[in-house]
């Protein structure tokens, strides 16, 4: 990490990897710096990226949405503090990301944790084990059932976030908000039934 | 009564399943994550076992070893032996519900990652907090940080084969369990913060308590430095053992004393402000030998300046409401959106992510544990070393495996 | 190691086999005496596993003693130990292993479920839990149950009091006094 790619902020720095979405974000709000969605395709190269310029990984989380299985990878800097969230979206019925266990080796156990959750396979991850959950487990804990997921403009795109977004790509549409407004529940009378329904693996 | 479930024995990536999931090679023995381990390995090398029972008091880890005499070749920590499901249950129940599991992630920190959640949902809310209510966090929470770092200082030498030192570590800490029960009502997993405050308010004799706390510990860290730190067996077993350099944190996202042992400067009290630490004069102590040694050193060094943050903050306790008026009624429910909230807890970066839909649950939390990125370089760092050092490495990472395992 | 002692053979999750034989010379009077001393010196094993473990370990030390109760010598081997402590949340993927060391106990041996994740799940026990089981006497045999979560050192050394009285048949010491009034606040 060179001086002038210390201070090297992530719009410019991701610029390269033609980002579908990037924005800056108020951290009193979201705790964000900048957002960011990204094709999975660019993801090891960005990773690259922000290794050389100085982030560390904090955590790989992954999300069940309406659109699909979303992995979001927040990055953080130890000289100039300031969180970066990189989503990139994956397939429901072939949930595929490439893995970035070799630039950052501590990626490998939160890929796998995601894999134990969401049943993400990350290609390239050096160790196939499950993580958490006992070896030889069926299903996938943290999937949602059908009728309780959300559509992700419900979760990342809600009001208040006083973000200013600074690229766009034409058709990036994951964010708008959903034809249906209301969030993502059942009708009352099956309630009760779905929320045990949706903690089956 | 008990469950004959028939779980599949190993997992698709064992070579020796057969296809009923019985073990096709009854020579075999161990299961799955032996035999995936022994796959990678030299026909002259002994594969060990380390746990997942085994007297260090880290808990339920397991360190698969593969070691050349008493050299490791190779290392590969095995977990999940206490996952308790923390996160579905965080997408099963309110924001209330799930704040007692905040005190069982991570038991010995218990307080920071209660405010770590609290602080994600006091974000996404909108829900502030009086300024007393700020301030008896941070005299808790700092208490808090010193009970963990003194019972890490005695588990350490336990495991390193001293059984004095934690006699004396849980005398002080007792005093210290004391005090906190005053103010949470329970020795060890508390769960007493709240959305808008803190359960409840300082009693006189808790302020008393903790100025005739403060002196006492300080008299008694001269003791612990003479006759542990300067002793030269402790030294010779930990110095220049488990070298972690700068890079393998960046990459492993390490934090907390293992990255201030490596001359990584960052604290997220100073980092990503919260609450009002930048009122109060304390500083990050930092070292530059990146071995075991500058994680211990890191760590006394600490336990003097939550001291004297405690001091100062006593000193200055502002009157008021321990609980904000406008604080919501638990049933309340999030609004929709995103936040995260970081802490520094004694093991390094806590986190907690949170995603509302606005329904009555979270839709997602995920809790950012520092031991996980901590424990995760053990496998690079720990190899060439002796067996021995392996114990004085992991005592170093200061671990607590359920904070790991979530 | 010999294939019987895989500990992965279907079903993994099964309770814990073999029991107590009778001793061979049965004398009533030495039995009983033999009782009093096993009791006195129980030796229990290092089976900490999450919270409860550090208040185990807190009963260990000077303020709360078990020592005074004769059972301060952690054994990590089971062999080694009579009173397996099963101090915390017991996961599917533990269970085996548990199963495994308290068969490997010798007999006789004492069971004692620490804390309400070993007698029951605990707050770990919630509808569609899918990691962990739900108490620990699905497993073993327990002798002992010490509700809280974690339960005080003191509850500990009440639990190891009733195991004494378990195999003595009568309780060796004093009843704690109920303290009338209000909390004082620490002890």
């Amino acid at each position: 990490m060179t001086p002038d790619t210390a201070s090297v902020t992530p719009d410019v720095l991701l610029a390269p990897l033609d980002p579908a979405y990037l924005a800056d974000e108020n951290p009193a709000r979201t705790g964000l710096r900048w957002s960011a969605f990204l094709s999975a395709d660019a993801l090891p190269r960005a990773a690259a990226l922000l290794l050389e310029a100085g982030w560390h990984l904090e955590d790989i989380c992954g999300l069940d949405v309406r659109e699909g299985l979303m992995a979001v990878y927040h990055f953080d800097r130890m000289t100039s503090p300031g969180r970066l969230a990189i989503r990139v979206l994956a397939d429901r019925e072939t949930p595929v990301l490439p893995s970035i266990a070799d630039i950052y080796q501590g990626a490998e156990w939160h890929e796998r944790e995601t894999a134990d959750f969401y049943g993400i396979a990350f290609t390239g991850n050096p160790n196939s084990m499950p993580l958490l959950l006992p070896e030889g487990m069926q299903g996938h804990p943290l999937l949602k059932d059908a009728a309780a997921r959300a559509p992700l403009a419900a979760l990342l795109a809600a009001q208040g976030r006083e973000d200013t977004v600074l690229r766009k790509a034409e058709g990036f549409t994951l964010l708008e908000p959903a034809e249906d407004a209301k969030p993502a529940k059942p009708a009352k009378a099956k309630a009760a039934a779905t929320e045990e329904g949706a903690d089956n693996a | 009564m008990h469950s004959t479930e028939t779980l599949r024995s190993h997992g698709p990536a064992c070579p020796a399943a057969s296809a009923d999931g019985g073990c096709a090679d009854d020579q075999i023995a161990g299961d799955g994550y032996t035999c995936h381990f022994e796959q990678g390995a030299r026909p002259e090398s002994l594969i060990l076992n380390m746990g997942p029972q085994h007297p260090s008091t880290h808990g339920v880890l397991r360190v698969l070893l593969e070691l050349d005499g008493e050299y490791i070749v190779r290392a590969e920590p095995v977990l999940g032996y206490l996952h308790r499901m923390h996160e579905k249950m965080a997408e099963v129940k309110t924001p209330a519900q799930f704040m007692p599991n905040m005190g069982r992630v991570d038991y010995l920190h218990a307080l920071a990652w209660n405010w770590a959640y609290v602080g994600a949902v006091e974000k996404l809310a909108g829900i502030e907090i009086p300024e007393r209510a700020e301030y008896l966090r941070v005299i808790t929470c700092e208490l808090n940080r010193i009970s963990s770092h003194l019972l890490w200082w005695g588990a350490y030498l336990l495991d390193l084969g001293a059984f004095t030192p934690i006699m004396y570590a849980f005398d002080d800490r007792e005093m210290l369990l004391d005090l906190l029960q005053l103010m949470t009502g329970s020795r060890l997993t508390y769960s007493s913060f709240r959305f808008g405050g803190v359960y409840t308010d300082a009693s006189p004799a808790f302020v008393q308590g903790v100025r005739q706390f403060v002196p006492h510990l300080r008299s008694r860290l001269p003791m612990y430095t003479a006759l542990v730190t300067e002793n030269i067996i402790l030294r010779r077993r930990i110095e220049e053992v488990g070298v972690i350099p700068q890079d393998m944190v960046a990459r492993y996202g390490a934090s907390g004393p293992v990255a201030r042992g490596s001359g990584i400067a960052y604290d997220v009290r100073r980092a990503e402000p919260y609450s009002v630490y930048d009122r109060f004069d304390y500083e990050i102590p930092l070292r530059h030998e990146e071995c075991s040694m500058a994680r211990y050193m890191v760590r006394m060094a600490e336990i003097e300046q939550s001291l004297r943050i405690i001091e100062q903050a006593v000193e200055s306790l502002p009157d008021g409401e321990h609980m904000h008026p406008k604080a919501p009624k638990p049933s309340f429910k999030l609004p929709a959106g995103e936040s995260y909230f970081a802490v520094e807890g004694a093991r390094g970066k806590i986190g907690v992510w949170i995603a509302s839909d606005g329904g009555k649950t979270p839709y997602r939390v995920k809790l950012r544990a520092p031991g996980f990125s901590n424990l995760a370089l053990f496998a690079e760092c720990a190899r060439g070393t002796l067996l021995a050092d392996a114990v004085a490495i992991l005592g170093s990472l200061d671990m607590v495996i359920p904070e790991i395992d979530r | 190691m010999a294939a019987q002692d895989c500990p992965v053979r279907p079903p993994l999750i099964a309770p814990a086999t073999g029991g107590i034989d009778a001793p061979i010379v049965n004398v009533a009077p030495v039995q009983k005496i033999l009782d009093v001393c096993r009791a006195m010196s129980l030796w229990p094993m290092t089976f900490g596993l999450a919270c409860c473990a550090i208040e185990m370990m807190a009963v260990g030390m000077a303020r709360f003693d078990i020592s005074r109760f004769g059972a301060e010598v952690f054994r990590p081997s089971p062999r080694q130990s009579d009173l397996m402590i099963v101090a915390g949340t017991v996961t599917r993927k533990m269970a085996p292993a548990l199963v495994r060391l308290y068969e490997q106990m010798p007999a006789p041996r004492y069971v004692m479920a620490l804390g309400n994740c070993a007698i029951s799940g605990g707050p770990f026990n919630f509808e569609g839990q899918y990691a962990i089981v739900e108490g620990v006497d699905n497993l073993v045999p327990v002798d002992v149950y010490v509700p809280g979560c974690p339960p005080r050192p003191e509850a500990l050394l009440e639990g190891l009091f009733q195991i004494q009285h378990k195999i003595t048949g009568r309780r060796w010491w004093p009843v704690p006094a109920e303290i009338s009034g209000s909390m004082g606040g620490g002890a």
